[in-house]
């Protein structure tokens, strides 16, 4: 009904419901209408200046409305957009804009300071900012002068729609390339599931970069509900959330369980109305059943969902969750794959499991990331293809998560395969963060672990060792990986030992460095 | 007790951040410019408790109050007063 584009949703409802709103931010709104042709313009200016088809696009935004524009925008004109987080460093903004060949970024004055460090090293047209800058900047004024129209471009749903990036273990960030056709999957499972109606106002609580987005963006254009954008500094502040979603009449939100969580102990929930909220989901962490039992006793009119899938395969397998019983400490399991996904559980030998044996969980969707752009070597090793007919394997996958399909028939997630770790939702590759401190001049040996941090998740911890005869402190290590790593994979510590404890096959003891933090720092 | 700038500044910079190289003016943004995360704004707020000695309900724990540095302050001394 609504056509086969990420971009379909909106023109249907442009003409449809010209007057609803798609976006709300902060009290101010832009409608169906609106934003159909103010992402019109922009897909015209992107043309004008000289981007082609399956370009990358960077958007490079705080949460407002111009992101709706700048998304619509960059697909209207057969381009990829590319989320770079605002609080992401500058050396990862500049591999990102290097790895995948980023000539356009969507921004905003706010972030002037970091779009000029980046202009020095890359050539770059700017849109959206109004001051005049070492780059080639185009304002918003200047895009409201091209025509409403949207540009007439031949466009099939196998081409790219964005690009995500995420740790990666070898210390560099991966891309992972999503087509129109795997987004719009996802986007109407989610609409589907959730029931999404026209009068729902969904929450994008999480940043762009994270793809719980593409559900708060695409699967409420599927219904043509609308998107509540929340800003960054609001979601830091459970009080101010709570707030958000009683002023806002919020009635759906995806996000993670830290959020909930902390909703729940500091968001002054009990002078709040929160009728609104009628479907929670979580994913990125499991969620400690006697918290999430609190939650469902607190907010008694919200059903909750279990969402599992890592961003490579959105939203594979899902949970309806029941009323966790009291004192349970079951883990809530991960669910059975979502609608038009299909899964197989595999060994070491790539060989199918049976009920209640653990092994890798694959999957097979037409949500799956195309791959993870200009990276063959990875792309070797993240499928599993078993033979279909003819010459066309299926195509699966491989999440590395160990999981146990359990008799009832969902899958309960045991842990990692490697060595990724869950910061409050945020995927980190621990390797990417000793890659990062070993490229320090004065350390000789890195290695990160997690420990709990009192808040039901995990915290990144370091220990080094310092090259002979090197001067420098924790503080200048720090300061080393600040440039480089997000804030969330950013080690809450360092310690600089002498040495390194090892195990007997010689590999550094890392388990026995994160039970001596845990023991040292309980006192 | 008053509260002052330059004692919570130095607070962020040597116990949450680890660096008290890093600049913070007063009315910088605290969670725009990426300085503090959920996590970090909650090891600020008891740090603060302790200090002056003052409890700060989940209700007042809101972005109006704790943005910037002159905001803190701004809070602190309503509390402390009163």
């Amino acid at each position: 009904m609504t056509g086969f584009l990420i971009q379909s949703p909106l023109e249907h409802y442009a003409n449809k419901t010209p007057e609803h709103p798609a976006l709300s931010y902060q009290g101010c709104e832009l409608s169906y209408g609106a934003l159909n042709r103010r992402s019109n313009q922009l897909a015209q200016a992107l043309l004008d200046n000289g981007a082609k088809r399956q370009d990358r696009i960077g958007i490079y935004m705080y949460k407002g409305l111009d992101l709706g524009v700048a998304i619509y925008g960059i697909l209207k004109a057969g381009c990829v957009f590319v989320p770079l987080d605002p609080f992401m460093p500058a050396d990862r903004l500049s591999f990102i804009l290097a790895d995948c060949e980023i000539t356009h970024i969507i921004s905003s004055d706010a972030l002037s300071d970091t779009l000029n460090i980046l202009g020095e090293k890359h050539d770059l047209n700017v849109y959206g900012i109004d001051v005049d800058s070492v780059h080639r900047g185009i304002s918003w004024s200047d895009i409201a002068k091209q025509p409403t129209s949207c540009p007439a471009l031949p466009m099939i749903d196998l081409e790219l729609g964005y690009i995500m990036y995420t740790s990666g273990s070898t210390g560099v960030p991966k891309g992972m390339m999503h087509t129109h056709h795997g987004s719009i999957t996802y986007a109407r499972w989610g609409a589907e599931h959730v029931g999404l109606k026209q009068k729902d106002r969904v929450a994008s609580h999480a940043p762009l970069h994270f793809d719980l987005s593409i559900f708060d963006f695409f699967s409420t254009a599927q219904a043509g509900a609308t998107v509540v954008l929340v800003p960054e500094a609001v979601t830091r502040f459970p009080a101010s959330w709570t707030k958000t979603i009683e002023s806002e009449r919020i009635s759906v939100v995806f996000t993670v369980p830290h959020t909930l969580m902390s909703m729940l102990e500091q968001g002054a929930i009990e002078q709040r109305d929160l009728s609104s909220l009628r479907w929670i989901l979580y994913g990125g962490e499991p969620y400690p059943p006697a918290k999430l039992r609190q939650l469902m006793l607190t907010l008694k009119g919200a059903k909750v969902t279990n969402v599992y899938g890592p961003a490579e395969a959105p939203s594979c397998t899902c949970y309806d969750v029941p009323l966790p019983s009291e004192g349970s400490n079951e883990p809530i399991p991960i669910g059975v794959v979502s609608r038009n996904s299909t899964d197989i559980i595999v060994d070491d030998n790539d060989e199918d499991c049976r009920v209640g044996q653990e092994g890798e969980l694959c999957i097979r969707s037409s949500t799956l990331m195309v791959g993870y752009w200009n990276r063959p070597d990875l792309n070797e090793k993240a499928y599993l293809f078993r033979e279909s007919f003819g010459p066309f394997p299926a195509v699966y996958y491989r999440t590395g998560d160990r999981v146990v399909r359990q008799a009832d028939g969902n899958l309960q997630f045991i842990g990692r395969i490697d060595r990724m770790v869950k910061v409050r939702g945020h995927r980190v590759e621990l390797d990417e963060v000793e890659s990062v401190l070993s490229a320090h001049s004065g350390v000789f040996e890195a290695v990160a672990f997690t420990v709990p941090d009192g808040f039901d998740s995990l915290k990144i911890i370091a220990a080094v060792t310092l090259v002979k005869g090197t001067v420098t402190d924790e503080a200048s290590v720090l300061r080393f990986a600040r440039k480089k790593l997000p804030l969330y994979a950013l080690p809450e510590n360092i310690e600089l030992l002498t040495t390194l404890p090892h195990n007997s096959s010689g590999k550094i003891n890392r388990k026995l460095l994160a039970e001596q933090w845990v023991a040292d720092h309980q006192a | 007790m008053t509260s002052s700038i330059s004692n919570i500044r130095q607070h962020i910079l040597t116990d949450i951040l680890n660096d008290p190289s890093l600049e913070l003016a007063p009315e910088q943004d605290l969670l725009l410019s990426g300085m503090l995360d959920s996590v970090s704004v909650m090891r600020l707020i008891s740090w603060l408790e302790n200090e002056y000695q003052i409890s700060v309900p989940a209700e007042d724990i809101l972005v109006e109050h704790f943005g910037s540095l002159n905001q803190i302050k701004q809070y602190l001394d309503t509390r402390i007063s009163g």
